[in-house]
């Protein structure tokens, strides 16, 4: 898949802008604060319906306006043809079509639009906290499955509703089984799936790492789970019931999928406190040519590929390197202050 | 905008308190009403007010009915030995509407919450276990595919387990994350019919 063409109204700084756009690379080049990432950022909202930057639509709304729009016209690997247009109202929010189709529920459109993104931020996924990791997770599998993305909106209802009911709890012990059973359904559907993701990506995470250090570190990737004993629905099920009175002495829902984590392992060690910050960023680079290429055998279709910002401190060669290693289809689209960094053909968006 | 007419004002309010309608839409309602003919409009107040006065809940199934037992309660030809469990009575109207179901109904008035303070108690579980000591042979659960409905489910199939009653569970069929209510009814006739 790609992005043909994109319309902007009223996002960021701009008030009216059309750009088109090539499969392959597009480099966004200009000097700081010329709207290179607010690009990106709209090219993010026409395939996840929202920003990588903030969580309130309201900031990408152009200062004193009332509404923007984002037009996004894809080409599909089979010659089909998608627009998808996002109109945001201050005060009202977001209204989606999709081929002059509206797009009720917005967790059913996640996914059409594959989409693999990398900023700055993301560096947090090797050296910060556990959440940045099972954000991760959660937005590369809830593309390539609706069963983890329902389960997951379930789960995070339910982890509300039993968190409400140990704030206040009176040993109502049935009522706690009752949401712990409703719980294990979910978790099993989540912790399932993303094993099967990890197994699947990290042969390629360890060679793409070997590939981009040149040398002969051993990339690993394990899930901790903050409960022990995961096979089935029934096991989350009992361990939940087993750790049930520290969850009642904390009154707060501690243990299943919203708690786990994930260590990259370097030759064995934690790359976390370990890794010096050129490992980290090798890692994660690493971690995202494999998840271009779970993406791409998942759904079928190459996904977009956004880098925003993060070859600044790379020299040329790492970047050739880098992009060596991914197919002549992806379409990629990078900012930069530096073209001197890309000396390859490539499609200019200047700033 | 200062200048108002306080009686349409007033309908304008309580409209716009009315589930869906927001002030634009309450405002348009409210200049239908005055174009309209005086006799249509005493007509909808006329039937506001019976629904208010009428309907009332059937002391057996909690399903809403002018007539205490309800008519589906007191039907001879209706299965006895079966009772489906529903959130509220619109689920009936959508159950009803497929012809596919015989049995009886309970009604429990909501779905176990503990955000909104909606423990099993504040729902009809008890009168429920009080209907089986009878001829009943099978208890289909059909709340909502919400997670509260399913919560429920799991709730109530606990509690029905030691009574001796087969229990089905009919909405996992259904889309997850869905309502019965808009379930499109097909799926719904299936998961009625296949419940075994
Ligand atoms: N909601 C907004 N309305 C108007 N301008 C904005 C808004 N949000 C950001 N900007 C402007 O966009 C610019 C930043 O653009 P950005 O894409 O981050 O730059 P860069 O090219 O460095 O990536 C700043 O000049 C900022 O003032
Ligand atoms: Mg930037
Ligand atoms: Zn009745």
């Amino acid at each position: 898949m790609f992005l043909k063409q994109i319309s902007l109204t009223n996002f960021r700084n701009q008030q009216e802008a059309k750009f088109d756009f090539k499969q392959g690379i597009n480099v966004f080049i200009g000097k700081n604060g010329q709207g290179k990432t607010n690009l990106a950022e709209a090219i993010h909202y026409l395939c996840f319906l929202k920003s990588f930057r903030t969580s309130s639509d309201e900031f990408a709304l152009k200062k004193s306006e009332k509404q923007f729009q984002l037009t996004g016209n894809f080409n599909f690997k089979d010659g089909s043809e998608s627009e998808v247009i996002l109109l945001y109202t201050k005060n009202e929010g977001k209204l989606v079509s999709q081929n002059h189709k509206s797009v009720a529920k917005f967790s059913d459109f996640i996914g059409s639009h594959p989409c693999v993104c990398l900023s700055l931020e993301d560096l947090a996924i090797s050296n910060g906290s556990p959440s940045e990791r099972r954000k991760f997770l959660d937005v590369v599998i809830s593309q390539t499955s609706k069963v983890y993305l329902d389960s997951l909106i379930r789960y995070g209802k339910v982890i509300k509703q039993k968190n409400k009911l140990l704030e206040n709890y009176e040993n109502q012990s049935d009522l706690l089984d009752t949401w712990d059973e409703e719980l294990s359904v979910y978790c099993f559907e989540i912790i399932k799936r993303r094993r099967e993701f990890l197994k699947r990506i990290i042969p390629n995470l360890s060679y793409f790492y070997k590939k981009l250090s040149g040398g002969k570190e051993e990339v690993t990737c394990v899930y901790e789970s903050s409960l022990e004993n995961t096979e089935t629905q029934a096991d989350i099920f009992n361990e939940l019931t087993r750790k049930r009175k520290i969850e009642v002495a904390k009154k707060t829902a501690s243990f299943g999928i919203h708690r786990d984590d994930l260590t990259f392992k370097l030759n064995g060690f934690n790359a976390k406190g370990f890794a010096s910050q050129g490992q980290h960023k090798t890692l994660i680079l690493a971690l995202k040519l494999a998840e271009i290429e779970f993406m791409k055998s998942e759904v079928g279709e190459e996904p977009i590929t956004i880098f925003d910002d993060v070859f600044s401190e790379l020299d040329e060669q790492r970047i050739g390197e880098f992009f060596g290693l991914l197919s002549k289809e992806t379409q990629v689209f990078v900012t930069t202050t530096n073209l001197d960094l890309f000396e390859k053909e490539v499609w200019k968006i200047k700033f | 905008m200062n200048y108002q007419i306080n009686s349409l004002n007033l309908l304008i309010e309580n409209l716009a308190k009315l589930p869906g309608i927001g002030k634009k839409t309450a405002q348009r309602l409210a200049f239908h009403v005055l174009k309209t003919e005086r006799e249509e409009i005493a007509e909808l107040a006329k039937a506001l007010l019976a629904v208010k006065d009428n309907v009332k809940s059937c002391s057996v199934c909690f399903n809403i009915t002018e007539n205490d037992p309800c008519e589906i309660c007191v039907n001879p030809r209706r299965d006895k030995t079966i009772i489906c469990v529903v959130e509220e009575a619109s689920n009936v109207i959508t159950i009803e509407r497929l012809n596919e179901y015989r049995g009886l109904y309970h009604i429990l008035g909501g779905a176990l919450s503990p955000l909104n303070g909606i423990t099993p108690e504040k729902l009809k579980v008890r009168e429920l276990l009080s209907r089986l000591s009878g001829e009943v042979e099978e208890i289909i659960l059909a709340t909502n595919p919400t997670i509260e409905g399913e919560a429920t489910a799991i709730y109530l199939a606990k509690v029905l387990k030691n009574i001796g009653v087969k229990v089905t569970r009919i909405a996992r069929g259904l889309p997850m994350g869905g309502d019965i209510e808009y379930a499109d009814e097909v799926t719904l006739a299936k998961a009625i019919a296949n419940r075994n």
